[in-house]
């Protein structure tokens, strides 16, 4: 599947693999990690929530969409949701094209598209507390 | 007719439920059935209703953006959330 959302870790090879071909001549990849800290805190872990159903829907809208505005071959967009601990995956975003260039791009693009409208929440657990993150608004959480 | 509403993160733990079942008016639509959603979850009201990127709500219909003057049909699934945060 080129658009998941999961709980599993995820495995770059067999992405790679689902997104290869002999046309594509150039493959880029964009992962996303859990980072230590966040607006001066420190990041003990997140927590993913999902609207699972819409949020595989939303990425293949967006895949569909990239497909269109880009010259590339194809894109593949993986979600993780959970628990996650510092350093894990979070999101996987791959472009695969003939040249280099439509290929970051389209993987630029389908990033910035995945973070401003697929169903996915994160809270931040830090040693000041957990924060819902709502676009750029850190809201404490219960 | 009968519609499902469902409420996803920071709403799912304001409201204190995932989801329910109401019956509504024939026809209604999304943004009259945020009002009945506000009356019956006071919680609701401080939230900001809007449908630009500054909404601190947004609104799907089966699993679609949707904008506040669609009617629904039965059957319809709505859900409330606030503005998504993955990546």
């Amino acid at each position: 599947m080129k658009c998941r959302i999961t709980r599993d870790a995820f495995d770059i090879s067999e992405a790679v693999r689902l997104i290869s071909s002999p046309r594509a001549g150039g493959i880029v990849i964009f992962l996303g990690k859990v980072r230590n800290e966040s607006h001066g805190r420190k990041v003990l872990k997140l927590i993913y929530e999902a609207y699972e159903d819409m949020a595989v829907a939303e990425m293949e809208r967006i895949r569909e969409e990239g497909l269109r505005k880009f010259p590339i071959e194809d894109m593949l967009i993986w979600h993780r949701y959970g628990e996650l601990d510092v350093g894990e995956d979070t999101i996987l975003v791959i472009a695969s094209g003939k040249h280099r260039k439509e290929a970051f791009e389209a993987c630029i693009w389908a990033v910035d598209e995945v973070k401003r409208r697929v169903p996915v929440w994160k809270k931040e657990v830090t040693d000041e507390g957990a924060f819902w993150i709502e676009g750029g608004r850190h809201i404490r959480a219960g | 007719m009968r519609v499902k509403v469902r409420y996803f993160a920071r709403f799912r733990s304001l409201i204190g439920i995932g989801e329910e079942e109401l019956e509504v008016p024939d026809g209604i639509r999304i943004g009259e059935l945020l009002e009945m959603l506000k009356e019956r979850h006071p919680e609701l009201r401080n939230e900001v209703f809007a449908q630009d990127e500054d909404a601190d709500v947004n609104v799907s219909r089966n699993g679609r953006y949707a904008s506040f003057d669609e009617p629904l049909d039965d059957g319809d699934i709505v859900a409330l959330f606030p503005p998504v945060s993955g990546g």
